[in-house]
């Protein structure tokens, strides 16, 4: 949204100084509607890939829709149907304890592999190349992997075994109590590369003579970090939040290759439970109004936080 | 990933009925289908060469894996623009909301005398309502087969395959003492199929059919059903720790190798030890589950037929007569590991594990035995219900049986 207005504001900042030759009209014209044929694609695209399915999502699960789309009207029936279902609770159980630990903890560990990496040292490009690895790893493989490195029998648990801890114990994948914390690891691990880039380019853009002035001021290191650099940092965290927010609230792959949703329905998350209905049960409508619940949860928690940007622009222009 | 391919589908999808727009010399007709890797590739060529000497192209759309491949045809029909043909493995119902969308094979059927080759249980799944054709099963895969590794067989000082429960569970001890896993258990996927296979052998076609198929309420919790839940939870104590982090083709391949003794599968694990280089009867064993001997549970991978919008049913009729053609289905299903749906097919160049099949195949026939699988009969939903059931017994060794058995009567009348 910024963006647009950034465009417009250009746009007619520019207007005087073309618009002041005359017989050239109707190019100023055609200059006056390029911003809007610019993102007029976009705005299309936006429509009806977002705003389209969306609404089509929440039409679908006023239906009675099983296996295929069924247009007559039920009402909340389905939304009923769903909250009575124990699944569902266990989906969203689930995401409350997954999802603190699958955002805090990598903006916090891939705050501190920053700070490391921060020191110039040597074979900086190499290790940075390293930590951000996972991303680039399909699902499929990583998924694959890390399934039998959780497994009892031939990860973690038998190995430390072999070293020579005959008691060690290490079975969240097989629990129902922790397999949701299993995939919750990994997650972390899939994304605290990422965030520390973010951390890393973020840190790159404060002013050398900073942090220098405070070491003249006789502020320790650890100080200078945690009293002068990391409140500068406050934007790269907001978008790190930004982005992990969605891609957690979302995940689905990571419980298809890890437990599929198992043991039990012990590891469900509610976009695999509105993939599940939606998809593999025939009940359409019953996806469809977990999706909906889950793209109003989404746009409950991303509203405000727009509106506080805008705000903010405003204020600084 | 599941979901940015099913945009892959999506997207070639709309490209392909795109591109289908320029004037085709020969005609052609869709087929959409999950036979896309290995053998089922192979096997869909000898089709595909069969048809075109026909005088009919075969235009393919083979999509990786079951779940996608329905996914496309939903979305095809929702979009009114159905393939000629497409396979389909279960409950037909879901693709055959808007039936005028059908396609009618019945004149090839009676041209072709369908009825007297294809056994009862077969008909009523392919037939719409128990009357029309509109589907042509192209070949039948038993889901009550016990796979036994000949290696670990041996390791136990046995030289043959199990008959009964109490061969396979004192098997099973000797196996535990010797330090091989006595069942391949799996994910929730693997202990849904054993639970099916061992319901079906203990409690007997009748009693199985009442209970899963016709939801009875007496059979759900009747004493057959509770024998059957029982077995399953002696089978279940075997289970070793990382039991659920398998798939099945890992529980096969630890089968390959020796350190698992038995699996309950239907006949792709055969598959799995034939590219291993293993030969039925000697390195592994297929036989039917322990009391399932001449009774079968089936399930029947099916064309289904649609009204495409460029309508050819000269050309889909062709289809149909080569898919049922008993010679093609022979070469098919000898590439592709299966059994034929016909009765009359030649089953002299197929292997032990296929020609002992097929005879129970024809036999259970004949005596009515012949059970399909849940998942042909019922919806989706239904059945994964049931699952949640079986998966949470699995796990709950406390849970008694008739416990379990009145939330399955719960889960199965309730979805």
């Amino acid at each position: 949204m910024s963006t647009a207005a950034d465009i417009d504001n250009g746009a007619s900042g520019r207007r005087p100084s073309t618009g002041a030759t005359a017989g050239r009209r109707r190019r100023t014209g055609w200059e006056d509607w390029l911003p809007q044929l610019v993102l007029a694609p976009a705005f299309v695209v936006a429509a009806f890939f977002f705003y389209g399915l969306a609404t089509w999502i929440v039409a679908v699960s006023l239906t009675p829709s099983k296996g295929v789309v069924e247009w007559e009207w039920i009402g909340v029936t389905q939304y009923l149907r769903l909250f009575a279902d124990a699944g569902w609770w266990t989906a969203v159980g689930n995401m409350a304890r997954f999802l603190p630990i699958a955002i805090l903890v990598p903006l916090a560990l891939g705050c501190v592999l920053a700070v490391l990496l921060d020191q110039k040292i040597r074979g900086e490009g190499a290790l940075r190349l390293l930590y951000l690895y996972p991303l680039a790893l399909s699902w499929i493989v990583a998924g694959t992997v890390w399934r039998w490195i959780l497994a009892p029998d031939i990860g973690i648990e038998s190995m430390l075994r072999k070293l020579g801890f005959p008691n060690a114990h290490f079975d969240w994948i097989v629990n129902p109590e922790w397999s949701i914390y299993a995939i919750a690891l990994v997650a972390v691990w899939h994304s605290t590369g990422f965030v520390m880039a973010m951390f890393v380019a973020g840190l790159r853009g404060i002013d050398d003579s900073i942090i220098k002035a405070a070491r003249i001021d006789g502020a320790s290191m650890p100080r200078v970090y945690w009293s002068v650099v990391l409140p500068a940092l406050r934007p790269t965290v907001f978008s790190a939040l930004l982005i992990l927010l969605p891609a957690m609230i979302k995940t689905y792959d990571l419980v298809v290759v890890l437990t599929q949703g198992g043991p039990g329905q012990s590891s469900t998350l509610p976009a695999f439970y509105m993939f599940d209905r939606f998809f593999m049960r025939e009940q359409m409508g019953q996806g469809a109004a977990a999706g909906s619940i889950i793209l109003m949860t989404c746009i409950a928690i991303a509203v405000p936080y727009i509106v506080l940007e805008l705000r903010r622009d405003r204020h600084a222009s | 990933m599941r979901s940015s391919l099913f945009f892959t589908c999506t997207c070639s999808a709309l490209l392909l009925s795109t591109a289908n727009a320029p004037a085709q010399a020969t005609e052609q007709v869709e087929v959409l289908h999950w036979w896309s890797t290995g053998g089922g590739a192979a096997a869909v060529a000898t089709y595909r060469d069969a048809l075109s000497k026909n005088g009919v192209e075969w235009k393919d759309i083979a999509v990786g894996g079951y779940e996608n491949a329905r996914t496309l045809l939903r979305t095809r029909l929702l979009k009114g623009d159905p393939p000629a043909a497409a396979q389909i493995v279960s409950n037909m119902d879901q693709f055959a909301a808007d039936k005028d969308k059908l396609g009618n094979l019945d004149a090839v059927a009676k041209a072709d005398k369908w009825d007297n080759v294809l056994p009862p249980a077969v008909q009523s799944y392919v037939k719409m309502g128990g009357t029309h054709y509109v589907a042509a099963p192209v070949d039948i895969n038993r889901l009550s087969t016990l796979f036994v590794s000949g290696i670990a067989l041996a390791r136990i000082g046995a030289s043959a395959p199990p008959t009964t429960w109490d061969e396979l569970f004192a098997m099973s001890d000797k196996a535990k003492a010797a330090g091989i896993l006595p069942y391949a258990w799996g994910n929730n996927q693997v202990i849904s199929i054993t639970f099916q296979g061992v319901a079906f052998s203990v409690m007997g076609p009748e009693a199985y059919r009442k209970a899963l198929l016709e939801h009875n309420d007496a059979a759900l919790k009747g004493p057959e059903m509770l024998k059957a839940l029982e077995t399953f939870r002696r089978l279940a104590s075997y289970a070793d720790k990382s039991a659920l982090t398998r798939r099945w083709n890992e529980g096969t391949q630890s089968m390959i190798k020796g350190e698992t003794l038995f699996q309950i599968m239907g006949d792709w694990a055969k598959g799995e030890f034939l590219k291993a280089g293993q030969k039925p009867g000697a390195e592994f064993y297929c036989t039917p589950v322990p009391g399932s001997a001449k009774t079968f549970l089936f399930s029947a991978d099916s064309l289904i037929f649609f009204k495409p919008r460029k309508d050819n049913p000269a050309a889909q009729a062709t289809l149909a007569r080569t898919v049922m053609d008993v010679k093609n289905q022979e070469t098919f299903n000898l590439v592709k590991g299966s059994i034929p749906a016909r009765t009359d097919a030649d089953m002299s160049k197929f292997d032990d594990c296929s020609k002992r099949s097929f005879n129970d195949f024809a036999a259970a026939s004949k005596s009515g035995s012949l059970t399909p699988y849940p998942t042909m009969m019922m919806p989706a939903g239904r059945f994964s219900a049931m699952n949640d059931v079986i998966v949470e017994f699995f796990g709950h060794a406390d849970m008694a049986p008739s416990v379990a058995a009145a939330k399955l009567a719960q889960a199965l009348k309730s979805n």
